[in-house]
């Protein structure tokens, strides 16, 4: 190289110092421009900063060292091939309306921070594909960035050599050394001045910018020159062609279509043109104006590119660096200034790619690798003290010495050798294969991480093997036997020769090969796995980022803190953001002054914010910390289990009604076998006392029939039948009495009369009262007056009516020869006792169940009177009385026990 | 001699009054008052009628009846059955088991003794 | 908008057009691929005046970004 630059003659017009004084002038007007733009900002005067202009010269970073030195090399080697390069983004611009205005869309609804940020957030938050990405990224990115440094370098070198009579010939690597040097001071001062990567880069923006014009006009300059300068005008330029040796059409067809593909799959996926293209949008129709805009400056750029080469190749020696013409073509002609010009357009084309790659590998390294480390390393985490931006910021910018000092190294050792193009051939071709992931991430939901994942570890796996590897050179990492008989000699793993296939250009076999083989992992990885809650929701949001224009949110109810939030928050985004934007939540939920509720929503705005400084994975990531991994059941997801939840509610809601209703019948069966039980009863109760009544009364209508005849019925009889009629009269009467009794004792409606009394002179009074009943049998009552002297507080007619019942029955139903009943009282733990026990046969045991039941009269002692109501009503008396009623069994004949307490309970509470 | 009327009937009062007007009109009259044993009674002599009570102690009547129905010597004896329960399903209970004639207490002593020439003059 | 769709499709044919050249010369190809280019720049430029004036119904909830630059 350095004998193809001494080959330049020997005219000296520009002095080196001059040169690197103009040089350094014009990157302190850079600094300038950037700090202006970066004030104008803070102060919210965006004005021409964010028009659509700025924009589209912003894209020309694509137009690197490459474009404005070596597409004239390219064009000088191989003819019209190299527009190839620019007619893919041209044809990606033209149809913005397909990816770009999508790309752009959900950059800004999910607050994208660079390419490996996007393909992470897209499948599932996954941090191992944000490291893939960024891995590759900068595998990629390096040797174009060691291409930069060389360009610059050997730039100073064509007017360093101006120099070499009188002065030492300045090192070319130190040389490098301080381009990168300076190149990584203002990338980290502008480039991390912020920490949100999505606040944008205003200064730097601007200040490239102003090189993408710098550089456009250098090359119009110089094209100008050369057309009408040294040529006559574009005929004669014509003419030149035809006579040049590549007059002849001899595009190959595969490597044209072939790189119009990777150009705009490079377009797509390259780091710094995501970082301008995406992240550094400001407004979505500047992309409208960017669309025929960014084309055209494609297009101005390629115009002079051909003519360039062919003046360059007829006027200058053989064997002269075409890469370089542009420089030498106008000091072969002493144009110094123009040649002043050319050389500061091809430095901002080196700088100008160089800071925005650094930029935006840098995001990528601290997102992607430096921060889930930092956090992973702290588990506590992010609510341990300790300022996580200045971890951050500081991060970013080891990152950004880090990259530039790689693509330095980089440059040392690999000699600065190959063509210019070549080498960003094969950087294309290696970040294209993020392409199947992306494009598939944005347009087809079922793409899953899995997928993602074996597409590029096996994409970009082929193109290392059969472009990266091999482009060091024959010997250089790979052995010239293993490119030319495979590895351990199969031969269809020959890296340029894959599966046999031969003669195809080796550009075009690794671009096929790595694209086909990462596209079909992709597609059958992403079919034959399921993609996790998280991703599911991502997809949507991603791929129909039009429809609903909200943002993913993943959080639910929680029991974070508003206080830990904030805390963190302020680490990340700074104290005074961090708590305005609490502080707008705070209003927003009408609890101006206080810390806002923690709503999901809160969460969501919250993430994406942190999105913006520290990328979805990490910031996912450390929200989860605080909040809590388990919360992550999802917004979307929850709006589709809505409807289940509705319906589930409404089949609950069934359920419980339809229990109702079943424990409903069962209460309304339950009340019903109640009734019919009662109905029953009553049915049995009113036979009864039909038959009761209806029993005397045909007795007396009978007998009254028979005397109303008159007839031969003698005084005997109508004596005889008038007494039947008045004692059923009275029996009558008495069963309506006994009845009535019986109905005011069950209804608990009977009036009770307490005095003292003793017990004695209550049975002596039943006794004497049962003896004087009309036709009464004699019994014989044995008694022991002593015992039953004890005093007793109760209703004293009552408990008579009990004694004369029982008495009375045992008159009736003692069917001994010489009948006795027995009455024995006595004081038995605190209660009175008295004992009724005859000498008849007594109740049969089945009966003895029944015989307190009503009209349980169990034979057919009607004449007795009585209508077998009387042990019902005693039993009821002597529940009223706080006492009860038993038959004693076994007592060799009828035996009844009364129980009272001494005191009834309810006079107790009437004195 | 008059035809025979056998009256199972428990109430005394109610069998002294029937007694007294069959007889009164020529019939003989025997009694029985225990259900349990009232079928040996009817069919130890055969009456030309049989005046029977539904509330018996130890039978109900319609059981009698149905028995008494069942066999052939007493499959068509005329019955008349008296009970002091007078509801609708007491009449029909007497007439599916095959009562001659149903009546309730308390009863016409002309319509009984009407029933009863009716039944016995069968 | 699907002019838009199907500018860079036409574009992309046009461009490979030459691949099934058999015989030119560079000449012409440099001024069938530069006026292929200039005019689909011209028809890019106006359909991108159409799509802008036209509501931007699929665009619903686009806002200016630029208002989010606050400091830190």
């Amino acid at each position: 190289m350095k004998t193809t630059v001494q080959q330049i003659w020997g005219k000296t017009v520009v002095p080196f110092n001059i040169l690197v004084l103009v040089c350094i002038l014009y990157v302190i007007l850079l600094f300038l421009v950037a700090f202006g733009a970066e004030k104008r900002a803070a102060k919210g005067q965006l004005g021409w900063l964010r028009s659509p202009l700025i924009y589209t010269l912003s894209l020309s970073v694509y137009c690197t060292a490459w474009t404005f030195y070596g597409a004239v090399g390219y064009a000088a080697r191989s003819g019209l091939e190299f527009v190839t390069i620019y007619l893919g983004p041209t044809l990606v611009m033209v149809g913005w309306w397909w990816a770009l205005r999508k790309l752009v869309r959900i950059g800004r609804a999910q607050r994208v921070t660079s390419v490996a940020d996007l393909i992470s957030s897209r499948y599932g938050k996954s941090n191992a594909l944000g490291v893939i990405v960024t891995v590759m990224a900068v595998i990629g990115t390096t040797p174009y960035i060691a291409l930069q440094l060389q360009s610059v370098t050997l730039s100073f070198a064509v007017f360093a050599n101006e120099r070499s009579a009188g002065g030492a010939l300045p090192d070319l690597n130190s040389t490098a050394l301080w381009v990168a040097a300076g190149l990584a001071v203002f990338t980290i001062v502008f480039g991390t001045r912020s920490l949100d990567a999505n606040e944008r880069h205003h200064g730097v923006v601007t200040a490239i910018a102003l090189e993408a014009v710098v550089k456009l006009a250098a090359l119009l300059a110089v094209g100008v020159f050369v057309v009408w300068g040294v040529a006559d005008g574009p005929s004669d330029i014509l003419a030149r062609i035809d006579t040049s040796h590549f007059s002849q059409w001899q595009i190959k067809g595969e490597r044209w279509f072939t790189l119009i593909f990777l150009s705009a799959a490079a377009f797509l996926t390259l780091p710094r043109m995501f970082q301008v293209l995406v992240v550094e949008n400001v407004n979505e129709r500047h992309l409208a104006t960017a669309s025929w805009a960014f084309p055209l400056y494609l297009f101005l750029i390629s115009l002079f590119v051909v003519p360039i080469a062919v003046v360059g190749l007829s006027a200058l020696p053989e064997g002269t660096n075409p890469d370089l013409f542009v420089l030498t073509v106008p000091l072969n002609y002493n144009a110094e200034g123009l040649a002043t010009l050319a050389f500061l357009g091809g430095f901002s084309s080196a700088t100008s790619m160089v800071i925005i790659a650094a930029i935006a590998l840098s995001t990528m390294v601290s997102n992607h690798i430096v921060m889930p480390i930092w956090l992973s390393v702290r588990k506590v985490g992010a609510t341990v003290s300790g300022d996580v931006r200045g971890v951050v910021l500081m991060s970013r910018r080891v990152s950004i010495g880090a990259i530039l000092a790689l693509g330095y190294l980089y440059y040392r050792f690999s000699g600065g050798g190959g063509a210019l193009a070549a080498i960003g051939l094969v950087s294309f071709a290696g970040v294209a294969q993020v392409l199947p992931a992306l494009l598939g991430g944005i347009f087809w939901r079922g793409a899953t991480r899995n997928g993602a994942v074996a597409g590029l570890i096996i994409g970009f796996s082929v193109w290392a093997y059969s472009m990266f590897i091999p482009s060091f050179g024959e010997g250089a990492l790979m052995s010239s036997a293993m490119l030319t008989d495979g590895p351990w000699g199969i031969g269809w793993l020959r890296p340029q020769a894959l599966f046999g296939i031969q003669g195809l250009d080796p550009l075009v076999h690794a671009v096929f090969w790595s694209m086909a083989l990462n596209t079909s992992a992709f597609v059958i990885g992403s079919l034959v796995s399921f993609p996790g809650p998280i991703e599911r929701l991502q997809g949507a949001q991603f791929v129909n980022v039009f429809e609903h224009s909200g943002t993913a949110r993943g959080w639910q109810g929680s029991a974070a803190e508003a206080e830990d939030l904030l805390v963190m928050a302020q680490r990340i985004l700074g104290a005074q953001q961090a708590q305005a934007l609490f502080q707008a939540e705070s209003q927003g939920q009408g609890r101006d002054g206080y810390l806002p509720d923690v709503t999901a929503d809160f969460i969501g705005k919250l993430e994406r914010e942190l999105t913006g400084s520290v990328g979805a994975a990490t910031a996912h990531a450390m929200l989860g910390q605080i909040i809590g991994g388990s919360t992550v059941s999802v917004h979307d997801l929850m709006a589709v289990a809505d409807e289940t939840a509705q319906m589930l509610e409404y089949s609950s809601q069934l359920e419980a009604k339809s229990q109702e209703l079943a424990r409903t019948g069962r209460q309304l069966r339950d009340a019903n076998e109640k009734l019919k039980e009662l109905s029953i009863q009553k049915d049995a109760f009113l036979s009864q006392i039909s038959h009761e009544l209806r029993t005397p009364m045909t007795s007396i209508r009978a007998f009254s029939e028979i005397l109303m005849d008159g007839g031969d019925a003698g005084d005997e009889y109508r004596q005889k039948y008038s007494t039947i009629i008045h004692d059923e009269t009275i029996r009558l009467t008495r069963l309506l009495d006994d009845l009535l009794d019986l109905s005011v004792l069950e209804n608990g409606q009977v009036t009770l009369n307490y005095s003292s009394a003793n017990l004695n002179d209550i049975i002596s009074s039943a006794v004497a009262a049962t003896s004087s009943l009309d036709g009464a049998r004699a019994i014989s009552i044995l008694r022991d007056g002593g015992r039953e002297n004890l005093p007793i507080t109760t209703d004293a007619d009552r408990l008579r009516q009990v004694f004369i019942n029982l008495i009375a029955n045992a008159t009736k139903y003692c069917d001994a020869r010489v009948p006795e009943l027995a009455i024995k009282a006595r004081l038995r733990g605190g209660m009175l006792v008295v004992d009724f026990v005859d000498n008849g046969s007594g109740i049969a045991k089945r009966s003895q169940s029944v015989i307190f039941e009503k009209f349980s009269r169990l034979s057919d002692h009607a004449a007795a009177g009585g209508a077998g109501l009387g042990l019902a009503i005693c039993r009821e008396i002597m529940t009223n009385l706080g006492g009860q009623i038993s038959y004693l069994p076994g007592q060799g004949g009828g035996a009844f026990r009364v129980t009272m307490p001494p005191i009834a309970p309810k006079a107790g509470a009437v004195k | 001699m008059g035809k025979r009327v056998l009256l199972i009937e428990d109430e005394p009062n109610i069998i002294e009054a029937i007694r007294f007007i069959l007889s009164r009109d020529g019939f003989a009259v025997d009694t029985h008052s225990d259900g349990s044993t009232a079928l040996q009674a009817v069919q130890a002599k055969v009456p030309d009628l049989v005046i029977l009570d539904v509330m018996l102690p130890n039978r109900s009547g319609f059981d009698i009846l149905r028995d008494l129905r069942a066999q052939a010597e007493t499959e068509n004896l005329p019955v008349l059955m008296l009970t002091a329960r007078g509801q609708k399903k007491d009449r029909e209970m007497a007439e599916r088991f095959g009562a001659s004639r149903f009546m309730t207490k308390p009863f016409s002593n002309s319509e009984v003794l009407k029933s009863v020439r009716e039944l016995a003059s069968l | 908008m699907d002019a838009a769709r199907v500018l860079p499709i036409v574009g992309g044919g046009l461009f490979l057009m030459p691949l099934i050249w058999t015989a030119g010369s560079t000449r012409q190809g440099i001024i069938y691929i530069f006026a292929i280019w200039i005019g689909l720049i011209i028809a890019a430029a106006l359909l991108s005046r159409i799509l802008i004036k036209e509501p931007q119904s699929e665009n619903h909830g686009a806002t200016d970004l630029g208002q989010d630059s606050g400091s830190v």
